[in-house]
């Protein structure tokens, strides 16, 4: 594998990391999510989406 | 977390996760059996090939699917064991990330297993840019909207990135297609088998997860996506055939290692099969198995006791054929015997007596008969020769020439030889000359009667070839070698005949004007020179120009 190859996979894997850290962070730390607990207000949300 | 929804949790009574992936919040009983079954073969064969040959890139691609897959697996497990939201989104937000970096690995190791190299930065860079909104977008809510309580769902809720997901992913698939397709007909016969297998494994498994996942995705009846998990074990059996049939991954694999192994697993899967009445439908599934893999089994046992078979057969032909060329050895050296002894004892009583009859020992004999025993004399002298060349050539290829060596000058040899052979020149009406360093300076440590031998050969051959003119012998020393010379006004050669000259029974044009000679005598002295280290070499201009034969050898010499 020639030296640019190399190159581009550690910029692959490094982002793949840090993709894998912030849904960590978001998820789990800052717990940023919303939770639909009324079927209705659900329903809207998927609508709206 | 607000209250409310800690109270609605709660009231949902989900049984708390044990090491991330173990709970009875599992929606289905063979859930464990699938997951185990997938993770523990995949990974384990990915790792055999890559411990088997770590440079390989095919072996690295398949090492790191294997891997990922292992990682998706545990992150599924533990995404619907876990009773935590928070977790829960995570391990989601992992299998969208992670998903198509399986697909995206199984396009680029389809293009190395065919074309047997590495891709180009530009098509690995085709391959990955894909995977950039899913890597960007993971973690937002394109990706997954929110976590549903609603009738104590626990499930997350998926939005149009992890669909854009889906849709890459039947594209690598598509892709994949459309490299084999692209390459197949091109490939040789074996190539094409292998090509087949690998394709069709790596599609069933990238296949059945896609599709699993895509229908649970749509119908929300995730239970389905649990089937899609067992493409990856009926891919590791299609890189087991493969290691068995086609010694895929240079590997030597066996298929009794794959069944035991393969045994092992299913057994222990069955451990993890939460309600009996499935047992039934794993163990029939694993009869299955064992029926496939045991025929193949039976069938490569059967093939490899009868190649044991004509393997011994050959071995004992082979041991009696070993027989019959010692016996014929033995013979050889019983010939060389038989000629060294009954064949040279002979000739030397006839040249003994035909020497003694042309001196007059027995009298006064008159001419006519004088000539005809002078002819007998020098016919016995060629047939010596000729006999004592084909002993040497007989005990050089046997390997059992013997060289005694010792320091000596060859400008002595040189000299005593041209002093000698000068009564046959003048005879012929040639003028022999000889020049050479002084003897000190033209010593060589070597066999000093298998070099007079070589020196011999080389002036009567410029005598015997060479119808008038002159001869000259030189012995000289330049740059650490002593270089002995036979420069001649004869026949010359053409090129033609100077490429074989030093080959056993070449003569070149000499056959034309000398009957005699056995067309070994250059032979001989080139691989006496050779066993010396050192080398020979003939010169000339061309036909009628003369030609020059020498020798190199070093002053400190040893054999080989």
């Amino acid at each position: 594998m020639d030296k640019k190859s190399k190159k581009f996979f550690v910029i692959l894997c490094i982002s793949v990391l840090f993709s894998i850290i912030f849904s960590y962070y978001t998820f789990v730390i800052k717990k940023d999510f919303r939770i639909f607990t009324d079927k209705e207000a659900f329903n809207q949300s998927l609508l709206e989406e | 977390m607000e209250t409310s929804i800690q109270t609605f949790i709660s009231m949902c009574n989900w049984d708390p996760a044990r090491f991330l992936i173990f709970s009875d919040n599992v929606f289905g009983p063979l859930i464990y059996y699938s997951h185990f079954f997938a993770l523990i073969p995949s990974f384990l064969i990915g790792l055999f090939i890559y411990l088997n040959d770590r440079k390989s890139l095919t072996n690295k691609i398949l090492f790191f699917i294997t891997n990922t897959f292992s990682l998706w697996v545990f992150a599924d497990l533990a995404l619907w064991a876990n009773e935590k939201p928070d977790l829960q989104m995570f391990f989601w937000s992992l299998l969208v990330i992670i998903e198509p970096i399986i697909y995206a690995a199984c396009v680029y190791f389809i293009y190395v297993f065919i074309a047997k190299k590495d891709i180009s930065l530009n098509k690995k860079i085709g391959i990955s840019i894909f995977l950039i909104p899913t890597l960007i977008f993971a973690s937002s809510k394109f990706a997954l909207l929110g976590f549903d309580l609603t009738n104590c769902y626990r499930e997350v809720t998926e939005g149009p990135i992890t669909i854009y997901g889906y849709a890459i992913e039947i594209l690598y698939v598509l892709w994949i297609l459309f490299i084999t397709f692209d390459k197949y007909p091109n490939a040789t016969k074996e190539d094409k088998r292998q090509i087949f297998f690998i394709t069709t494994g790596i599609i069933l498994f990238l296949f059945s997860l896609a599709s699993g996942n895509i229908v649970g995705s749509l119908t929300d009846n995730w239970s389905l996506a649990q089937i899609g998990i067992f493409g990856m074990p009926i891919f590791v059996a299609f890189l087991a055939y493969m290691i068995v049939k086609f010694k895929t991954f240079n590997m030597k694999l066996l298929g009794a290692q794959v069944l035991v192994v393969a045994l092992g697993f299913l057994v222990l899967a069955i451990a993890f099969i939460r309600n009996i009445d499935n047992v039934k439908l794993v163990v029939a599934f694993t009869l299955l198995f064992v029926l496939v893999l045991g025929h193949n089994l039976i069938k490569s046992v059967r093939k490899e006791v009868m190649q044991r078979e004509q393997l011994q057969i050959l071995s004992d032909q082979l041991f009696e054929a070993n027989e019959k060329l010692k016996g014929l050895d033995k013979l050889k050296t019983e010939f060389l015997s038989l000629a060294s002894h009954q064949l040279r004892s002979p000739l030397t009583a006839i040249k003994g007596y035909s020497s003694m009859l042309i001196e007059g020992d027995y009298g006064e004999i008159n001419p006519k008969a004088k000539d005809a025993i002078e002819r007998i004399f020098q016919s016995t002298m060629n047939l010596t020769k000729i006999v004592e060349d084909f002993l040497n050539v007989s005990k050089i290829e046997a390997g059992g020439m013997k060289y005694e060596m010792a320091p000596f000058s060859v400008a002595e040899i040189a000299r005593d030889m041209s002093r000698d052979l000068s009564i046959t020149a003048s005879q012929k009406g040639l003028k022999l000359n000889f020049e050479s360093d002084n003897d000190e300076q033209c010593m060589v440590n070597g066999d000093r009667e298998k070099i007079r031998q070589v020196v011999l050969n080389f002036i009567d051959n410029s005598i015997k070839y060479t119808k008038d003119g002159t001869v000259n012998v030189s012995v000289n020393k330049i740059n650490g070698k002593v270089i002995f010379a036979v420069r001649d006004t004869g026949m010359g050669m053409t090129p033609d005949i100077k490429a074989t000259l030093f080959q056993k029974f070449a003569r070149g044009d000499g056959a034309r004007m000398n009957t005699g000679g056995s067309g070994l005598g250059l032979y001989l002295a080139k691989e006496v020179i050779e066993a010396h280290n050192g080398t020979v070499d003939v010169t000339s201009e061309g036909l009628g120009k003369g030609s020059t034969f020498s020798f190199t050898l070093d002053a400190q010499n040893t054999i080989k």
